[in-house]
């Protein structure tokens, strides 16, 4: 399982990294994957890449992604390569034109899923804009091929949230949730949690 | 037990398992995140017996660390590739004269650059000094070599280099964690002759080095950093590769489903190249492919290059990081090439060329709003029309944005380069204003012998340090001004102006930039002071803390933009603030809340005075 999360520093890319990677090593699997740390941090494009239960080496080599997080439109865009067909992508954008048609139709015939929250809007209206990486990981959490289900990331988000962002994350991750599935209550599994097994063989990386 | 790591902070734990005393380091990406991993697991162990270190610069903690070595301890001192530029004299001397307790200087490489000014392979310094580098592979690796190097240092006496790229060093990876002993051994300097840099003594010295280099040699030809392929199997394309390159490429022939046809000889110790076993794999391979990164250091070991492809022939590209996509195009080319096998295009390019129809705008870092340096920069702008901008390393460096920065070279360079253009100019009969930016941090690492000597020499200029409070870029690491330490407080506070007036300059003023009025007005005395027949430099240190490292520091002061906005951009090329956008619909400025800090430096970058402050309860 491969993901890539992109967005521009600030954003909290690193923190939804270090949330998933968590929750992958609760879970019991191997890991591997890069942050981008430095310059890019003061507000340029910052890409993470997270490999579960993969060999080689940290970053994700573009058209075998699995998963897209993405917190900025343009930024997608830019990482919209990375993924697989039948790849699935989640992104935060207020745009109306977001997809454009022409790029829609490509995803579409590889198969790629693309889906559009307004994560920012939302933050705003939970009271802070910093929330919207965590209400964009929660609408995420919905798809059945996202690799962790709900309550393991909430899990692990309760563990690694500063104690005084614990409560407003917590509520951003189901308030993006609920835009999901709406009139769901939150819960279930993830794909990486009932159908991948960890493999074993190979080189140890 | 195993633990999430990132490269550095398993690097950090290696130390620590290790039983290494002493650590030292500059901050520098992607090297920043060491010395704080080993300060945290000294605190979560209890470890009083270590001694932590952020040092001024990279060749006092090359030189704090060796000390500490020389006294008989396990001592190590990380740093970023062109932190490397400025220990070598260390290094190099080091080299000759040994150690007594293992020696780690862990350079870390930055391959891209993602964040630096060169993208120079410090594997190339470990052969100019002389001394032994390894290349792990990935965190969990950078863990164990930790441990060999220093092993390696004490069996032979000699400074060890561990050297990792960024993507090990902020790579992250399931790291099991080891027990780490209670310390051993009590610092005892010995007296040796070894110790005193003579020439006569250093020719032997030399010799004796050179003896030490071909043993490590031949331990490396059947060390377990490396794994060469033996046997006498022939092959019609077989791999060599160092560093993260291997398990990308292991990754990239499994895909392709060929790991049982191309065989991978890993590199872990690149120098000394353990040239014997690595050529006989060479020569039952019809062809061959090296990658490393950043330049080619196994390559030009090899003394037979004629079935060898890779950076030097132009197979892989001779500049830029070796990521995936770029391996897996050489990787596709060259098998093709060998009639090995063709291999599917890695990339949708009609998706490529859809979306660079899109025309992204590129999203450079920017200084953060409510940057206190922003504010510092404007003033400077609107205080000196037509000066020579040079400026340094660092968030300023991004002062670029707001067209307020005209040079770049390395760290210090902004005042020696101040007076340089000073004297070019002077002794060709003009004259131009020069204004010279440099942080708190970069002014104490290098900036302090610039200025001493453009106050000797009787430069003009002024000089701007941009002081806030902390080293911000690599993650808010401590200054000499402050009292923290690398692991508490308690240091002695070394103030900036003491050590502007040591340096023998006469006219320094202390200003918050948030004041653009009052700054404005300094940065025209400061000009007049150079002018005046007694003058000489004039310093302004510009004193706010940084808006990320305390954002309580900031009044808030609201502002929003009136409608009679009439969509001029002033503002946003000339303050460049993130938080101040056009909205294309209406053609007027807009504050994007979402980031804004309700600094209220704006107000002063619309000169329409559309900028205003919000009074409470409007």
């Amino acid at each position: 399982m491969k993901l890539v999360i992109v967005g521009l520093g600030g954003q909290g890319v690193l923190f939804l990294t270090r949330v998933l990677s968590e929750t992958a090593r609760m879970l019991g699997h191997s890991l591997a994957g890069a942050e981008t740390h430095g310059m890019s941090q003061r507000g340029g494009s910052v890409v993470s890449h997270l490999k579960v239960n993969e060999h080689g080496g940290p970053l994700v080599r573009p058209g075998t992604a699995d998963i897209l997080l993405a917190l900025d439109p343009d930024e997608a865009y830019k990482a919209l390569g990375y993924l697989r067909d039948g790849g699935v992508g989640f992104v935060n954008s207020g745009r109306a034109d977001f997809p454009r048609p022409e790029i829609a139709a490509r995803l579409a015939e590889r198969g790629i899923e693309l889906h559009t929250l307004n994560a920012d809007a939302i933050a705003m209206q939970l009271g802070s804009p910093a929330l919207a990486n965590t209400v964009l990981l929660g609408f995420a959490l919905g798809h059945p091929a996202f690799p962790f289900g709900y309550e393991a990331v909430e899990e692990t988000l309760t563990r690694v949230s500063k104690a005084r962002f614990r409560e407003a994350n917590l509520h951003a991750l189901a308030e993006g949730y609920a835009h999901f599935r709406p009139g769901e209550s939150a819960g279930g599994k993830g794909a990486l949690e009932h159908t991948i097994q960890p493999e074993g063989t190979g080189e140890e990386q | 037990m195993e633990k999430v790591l990132l490269g550095n902070e398993a690097i950090g734990r290696g130390l620590v398992e290790a039983g290494c005393r002493v650590m030292t380091a500059y901050p520098g990406t992607p090297s920043s995140e060491i010395l704080p991993a080993v300060v945290q697991f000294k605190k979560e162990l209890e470890l009083d017996d270590l001694y932590v270190e952020w040092s001024t610069n990279e060749k006092v903690a090359f030189e704090v660390a060796l000390a500490a070595s020389w006294s008989g301890l396990r001592a190590a001192v990380a740093m970023k590739q062109v932190g490397l530029n400025v220990a070598s004299d260390a290094l190099t001397s080091a080299a000759y004269a040994g150690v007594a307790g293992g020696f780690l200087v862990i350079a870390a490489d930055d391959p891209g650059p993602h964040s630096s000014q060169t993208e120079q392979d410090s594997r190339m310094y470990a052969m100019l000094a002389k001394v032994p580098a390894l290349d792990p592979a990935t965190p969990r690796e950078a863990k164990e070599m930790v441990r060999a190097a220093f092993e390696l240092s004490e069996a032979f006496q000699i400074p060890v280099m561990l050297r990792p790229t960024v993507r090990v060093c902020h790579g992250f990876q399931n790291v099991p964690l080891e027990d780490v002993p209670p310390p051993t051994g009590k610092a005892n300097f010995r007296k040796e002759r070894r110790w005193v840099a003579t020439p006569r003594g250093r020719y032997f010295a030399h010799v004796e080095l050179n003896e030490k280099l071909q043993k490590i040699q031949a331990t490396f030809a059947t060390s377990p950093l490396n794994r060469i392929p033996n046997g006498h199997g022939r092959y019609r394309f077989g791999i060599v590769a160092g560093g993260v390159c291997y398990p990308t490429i292991v990754e990239l022939l499994a895909e392709a489903g060929l790991s049982d046809e191309v065989p991978v000889c890993k590199v872990g110790t690149p120098y000394p190249l353990p040239v014997e076993a690595i050529m006989d794999f060479v020569s039952r391979c019809d062809h061959v492919l090296v990658l490393e990164e950043t330049d080619a250091v196994i390559e030009l070991q090899l003394p037979d290059r004629r079935n060898v492809a890779g950076r030097l022939n132009g197979a892989a590209p001779g500049a830029g990081e070796l990521t995936p996509e770029v391996i897996y195009r050489v990787l596709c080319d060259q098998l093709r090439q060998a009639g090995v096998a063709d291999l599917p295009a890695g990339e949708d390019e009609v998706l490529q060329a859809l979306v660079g129809e899109l025309e992204l705008p590129p999203r450079p870092p920017r200084l953060c709003p409510g940057c206190g340096h922003r504010s510092a920069f404007y003033a400077i702008r609107r205080g000196s029309r037509k000066a020579i901008l040079p400026s340094d390393i660092g968030c300023y460096t991004l002062g670029i944005n707001l067209r307020a920065v005209d040079t770049i070279l390395d760290m210090g360079a902004s005042i020696s380069m101040a007076a340089g253009f000073y004297h070019a100019h002077r002794v060709s009969g003009t004259q131009r204003p020069i204004v010279a930016t440099i942080g708190d941090s970069t002014f104490v690492h290098a900036g302090l012998p610039a200025l001493a000597n453009a106050v000797h020499t009787g430069a003009r200029f002024v000089l701007v340090i941009l002081d806030n409070r902390v080293t911000a870029m690599t993650g808010f690491q401590p200054t000499v001004d402050s009292d923290q330490l690398a692991d508490d407080g308690g240091g002695v506070q070394v103030a900036l102006e003491d050590l502007v007036r040591a340096c023998g300059v006469r006219w320094l003023r202390v200003v918050d930039p948030y004041e653009i009025p009052d700054m404005i007005q300094l940065v025209k005395e400061a000009h007049e002071y150079t002018q005046q027949p007694d003058g000489g430099v004039a310093v302004i240190i510009a004193r706010r803390p940084c808006v990320l490292y305390q954002r309580e520091a900031i009044t808030p002061q609201p502002v929003k933009v009136d409608e009679a906005c009439d969509g001029c951009r002033y503002c946003l090329v000339a303050f460049e603030c993130p938080a101040l956008v056009m909205n294309s619909e209406t053609g007027r400025v807009e504050i994007d809340r979402r980031i804004c800090v309700d600094c209220g430096e704006c107000v002063d970058a619309c000169y329409k005075g559309l900028i205003v402050p919000v009074i409470s309860g409007q």
